[in-house]
């Protein structure tokens, strides 16, 4: 929209006022401070009413302004209320995914029905699909119901159960993608909606709204979540967390539970999400470098103190690995993967995601009271 | 909640919700997909919308297109396997074709193009052909305006999800193996269907009824006699009507009863030379059956059953699992319904066999695969502890078998080195007596990992030449799956723990063993194994190898338990004498324990249990307790050797010393 400059009257002002904080100062030249801060802008006073341009309330107070010429219509829309939209924009991405466990599997029972649900994000328009492992790991035939109510046989394409994301395919065309956001987007306290498909006919998306508890967090996952307090349940699990913007921010999953705590819920991030798309669609399945050696975190990184950098220290090498051949030994610390500090296992879980097996990178190590580097390359995890 | 609780929320569903996806769902615009190009131009509109194309062209009269922009807009999955090779997977077909070719292939079946596919700036070019004969659209080429014209009506939307929760969409139902049909109402979905597809259970939710068919193996009966032992198995007063109309085509006996929930219930049974038929209807809100016989539309439904049906009927929807006459049974073990299941092996069988159980033998890591009790594959998965040459291990099977049974009820016939289902195997056959008749046992052993599968035939000697192949056959599809072994290690560990079993002793040699309430002692060996039991009143002891078993009970004497009978006094006594239909033989006294004691003797023959042993029972007065020392002998294990040791057990018993 362009920025043209439009004058308000103090009438609205006045509301304003009351509702936003906008605090006027009482003289010619006038400065115009929005919730504490000082805007810079050209606030008059004409006639005793007090003018300050449009763009201001836009800019500063999280609302959107639109100016129709022809009509002489302005339109001010505070964004706040706008989850609906948000929701009737995301939805004809989400869809809804009913399958049939199974006999092998271990949920299935001879005398229960059997079913799974679950949801799933639309995020290629010939028909690529991004849920949980867990929602389709074990089905026989999976469904696909999508935000128009109909319905499609399924086929799992590629799957992997650490990250829990799976991609699966349905033969439809012109299906509407969703837009993925990253996760250097988003800040704790950021209002964000959990979208998922119940199965009624009518196939309205169901969106629980919560805002973004933290970010960095691992659960009992071995990569980084997104926690928030939108309700998370069996039946949006798989599907998007999208921020105002309607941008997909995160993929939920029931699978993964906090320490201890209840109500809290945990979804990949965008960017995991794109790192295993990346793979699925280039590999099939997500390839992880191999390091070969197994790791403990320190008491602290446990509890999630700040800790600097107490690394990772090394259990166990395995024989003929590469964690071996770069002259890594049982008890070296860990600190940094190429000057990136460690502290956690997801830390690294973390870093690894940039390699592949084959790329070569530098560790940087502790022994004995020494830090030095070594060079190793890893190799393919099976 | 922990993770398996998450995962059943995800599972839990509600029969309403799915219900209304019954409802065929309302045609919407974007069923279709339209396809228009024009030769020589680089744009196509698809529905409408315009984008830019590789410019299609004509070759021998052929036009050709870019064939990207149509699977992206048909939603079909492209897979380039390289060197030219292109795979497109659309709904149920999968095609194989490559670039410079006419050759191509659909679900493997050779075809051929009128002109072969080629790349052009880059883009793959293909003749119409390829997508109008194969992906279900109607593809028109007008070379006087030079349109080109790709028409997909049908996106392949389900219209009817009822599939997903067993929905049967036809008005009948059979099975083309066993040979019957019958007409089921409306919404009817299948419950349960066994992996032989002999029984099946049809629900519907709207009428509240369940509607099942039984298959069992016809052993000679006739309808009359089947009518009239059904009609004395009753208990009395539970069969409310009954029966037998021969003049019905099929003829049928029919039973009216209620169930323990007092849901009214018809039954009627059919019966052919080789199988016999129960037609089970209940209903879960009615409970008079015979209203429910009455009732115009079930008994439209019951009349409508009949038998014969065999091959694809237009209007049946046929339930048997059989493929090529056998069905496939797959083995898992499961310890507890909470804990994990395995999958462990999995084996292709008659359809006639039925995965037999037995009360006294529970025992997960064993399951039996057959008619009856009389011919069956017993599957065994036994963890090798010291991880032996299979050879060695089978050798000492040998040993055990030679050393524990006994030559008249065991012969041992040959020692084999074989091959089964392509595993190396070694095969002891043997011959058995059980009960006045000869079998014929082939046991097969293989190794697979840590554990040793032993497979066994076994087959009445007369029947043994004839039936073998049937059952070799079977054996010959036997597959071992691969599981995780430190999971089911662990498993099969704390199953073990819990198993209510501990050894009597630290090693072999006779233990010396208290039962300090009940004033009595014996001397048992200490690879006896003792049965954990609430009551020390009643303890067990089991020789786990030869099968041996003495159990002693006592009771307190009292008032009531003067004028009780000793099967009465002695409620395990009773217990066994008719849970195990035993025979009484002989009641004579003994002198014995410086008293007199009452000895009685007890044919146990049940062909169910395959189990056949003598069994005594000593009864012993003593002053506060009356004792009852049940010394149960098999016969397959009554060496001198074994029947010793029973009888060392009951010469060591020394119940309530008598005060000096």
């Amino acid at each position: 929209m362009k920025k043209k400059r439009l004058y308000i009257s103090m009438a609205f002002l006045i509301a304003a006022v009351m509702c936003f904080g906008i605090t006027v100062n009482a003289s010619d030249s006038v400065k115009v401070y929005v919730n504490d801060k000082v805007v810079p802008t050209e606030a008059k006073i004409i006639d005793g009413k007090v003018y300050v341009p449009v763009d201001v309330v836009e800019e500063n107070l999280n609302s959107t302004v639109d100016w129709n010429k022809q009509n002489n219509i302005v339109t001010i829309k505070s964004k706040e209320e706008n989850v609906s939209a948000i929701v009737n924009k995301v939805g004809p991405s989400v869809v809804g995914i009913i399958g049939k466990l199974k006999p092998s599997s271990q949920g299935y029972s001879s005398k229960g029905d059997n079913l799974v649900f679950g949801s799933g994000v639309i995020y290629r328009a010939d028909g690529y699909i991004i849920t949980n492992a867990h929602v389709v790991k074990d089905l026989e035939t999976i469904v696909v119901v999508l935000s128009n109510s109909k319905a499609y046989t399924a086929r799992l394409k590629a799957m992997d159960e650490k990250i829990d994301l799976a991609m699966i395919k349905i033969d439809k065309g012109g299906l509407t993608p969703a837009t993925f956001g990253s996760i250097s987007n988003v800040t704790v306290g950021e209002p964000v909606i959990a979208i998922g498909t119940p199965l009624s006919f009518s196939l309205r998306n169901s969106a629980t709204k919560g805002i973004i508890s933290g970010i960095n967090r691992s659960a009992d996952g071995e990569y980084r979540f997104i926690q928030s307090d939108a309700a998370i349940n069996g039946g949006n699990s798989g599907g998007p967390l999208v921020n105002l913007k309607g941008e997909v921010i995160g993929i939920n999953s029931v699978k993964f539970i906090g320490f201890g705590v209840e109500g809290l819920s945990f979804s990949i991030p965008a960017d995991t999400v794109k790192y295993v798309i990346g793979h699925f669609e280039k590999y099939g399945k997500v390839r992880r470098p191999y390091l070969g050696a197994e790791f403990s975190e320190g008491v602290a990184a446990k509890y999630g103190l700040p800790s600097g950098n107490n690394g990772l220290t090394i259990t166990n090498v395995e024989e003929g690995s590469p964690a071996e051949n770069a002259g890594l030994i049982v008890d070296d610390i860990l600190l940094a993967v190429n000057n990136v500090k460690l502290n956690t296992k997801v830390d690294f879980n973390e870093e690894m995601k940039k390699y592949l097996p084959g790329n070569t990178c530098e560790l940087t190590v502790e022994r004995n009271d020494t830090v030095f580097k070594i060079k190793v390359k890893f190799g393919e995890s099976k | 909640m922990n993770i398996y609780a998450k995962r059943i929320l995800s599972i839990v569903i509600s029969i309403f919700l799915i219900s209304n996806l019954f409802i065929p769902v309302f045609a919407v615009e974007d069923d279709k997909v339209e396809i228009k190009m024009t030769i020589g131009s680089d744009v196509a509109s698809i529905n409408g919308k315009a984008i830019k194309i590789e410019k299609p062209f004509v070759s021998k009269g052929n036009a050709i297109v870019p064939l990207v922009p149509v699977l992206q807009a048909f939603g079909a999955e492209l897979n380039w396997k390289g060197t030219g090779q292109i795979n497109i997977v659309y709904r149920s077909s999968s095609i194989d074709f490559a670039i410079g070719t006419t050759k191509y292939s659909i679900n493997k079946v050779a075809k051929e193009l009128p002109v072969a596919p080629m790349v052009v700036n880059g883009k793959t070019m293909v003749p119409i052909q390829l997508i109008g004969d194969n992906l279900g659209a109607v593809v028109k080429y007008n070379p006087s305006n030079k349109s080109v014209s790709i028409v997909l009506e049908d996106d392949g939307a389900l219209s009817d999800l009822s599939f997903l929760t067993g929905g049967i969409t036809k008005a009948k139902v059979g099975n083309s193996y066993f040979g019957w049909s019958i007409n089921v109402p409306k919404s009817s979905r299948i419950t349960e269907n066994t992996f032989n597809s002999k029984y099946v259970t049809i629900e519907n939710d709207h009428r509240q009824i369940s509607l099942e068919v039984i298959v069992d193996i016809n052993e000679g009966k006739e309808l009359e006699d089947y009518y009239k032992e059904s009609v004395d198995a009753f208990e009395s007063d539970s069969l409310i009507d009954s029966s037998l109309n021969e003049k019905a085509s099929p003829a049928f006996a029919e039973f009216l009863y209620t169930s323990t929930y007092d849901e009214a219930i018809v039954e009627r049974v059919y019966l052919n030379k080789q199988f016999i038929y129960r037609v089970v209807l209940t209903s879960f809100n009615e409970s008079n059956p015979e209203r429910l016989r009455d009732d115009k539309y079930y008994s439209g439904i019951m009349n409508s059953f009949v038998l014969g049906y065999k091959h694809n009927a237009r209007d049946i929807e046929d339930i048997s699992k059989v493929k090529y006459g056998v069905v496939g049974f797959d083995n898992y073990i499961i310890f507890d319904s909470y804990g994990n299941k395995y999958y462990t092996w999995s084996m292709d069988v008659p359809p006639e066999w039925d995965a037999l159980t037995s009360i006294s033998d529970q025992d997960p890591l064993r399951t039996r695969l057959g008619l009856n009790s009389k011919e069956y594959v017993d599957v065994k998965i036994e963890k090798d502890e010291e991880d032996s040459e299979l050879e060695d291990y089978v050798d000492k099977a040998k040993d055990v078998y030679d050393s524990n049974f006994n030559p008249k009820y065991y012969k041992f016939i040959e020692q084999v080195s074989t091959e089964i289902a392509g595993y190396k195997a070694f095969k002891l056959v043997s011959s058995i007596q059980l009960n006045g008749q000869k079998y014929i046992i082939d046991e097969h052993f293989i190794k697979s990992g840590d554990y040793i599968y032993s497979i066994s035939i076994k087959l009445p000697e007369g029947q043994y030449e004839n039936k073998k192949e049937a059952y070799y056959k079977a054996l010959n599809t036997f597959k071992v799956l691969p599981v995780n072994d430190s999971d089911l290690d662990k498993d099969l560990e704390s199953y073990n723990d819990k198993s209510g079993k501990s050894p009597v002793g630290k090693d072999d040699k006779l233990t010396d063993i208290q039962n300090k309430k009940y004033k009595w002692s014996a001397k048992i060996p200490g690879n006896w194994q003792k049965y954990d039991s609430y009551d020390e009143a009643l303890q067990m002891y089991v020789n786990p190898i030869s099968g041996m078993a003495v159990t002693v009970q006592a009771v307190e004497k009292s008032l009531k338990t003067k004028d009780l009978t000793d099967e009465e006094k002695f409620r395990y006594l009773g217990a066994i004498v008719e849970g195990y239909d035993m025979e009484f033989i002989k009641k004579e006294p003994v002198s014995a324990k410086n008293t007199t004691v009452t000895v009685y003797t007890y044919r146990l023959e049940n062909d169910d249990e395959e189990a056949y042993a003598d069994v005594k029972c000593y009864i012993v007065d003593r002053e506060k307790y009356s004792y009852c020392f049940i010394a149960i002998i098999s016969d397959l294990t009554s060496t001198d050797k074994n029947i010793k040791e029973v009888n060392d057990i009951w010469e060591s018993f020394n119940p309530e010393v008598e005060k000096e």
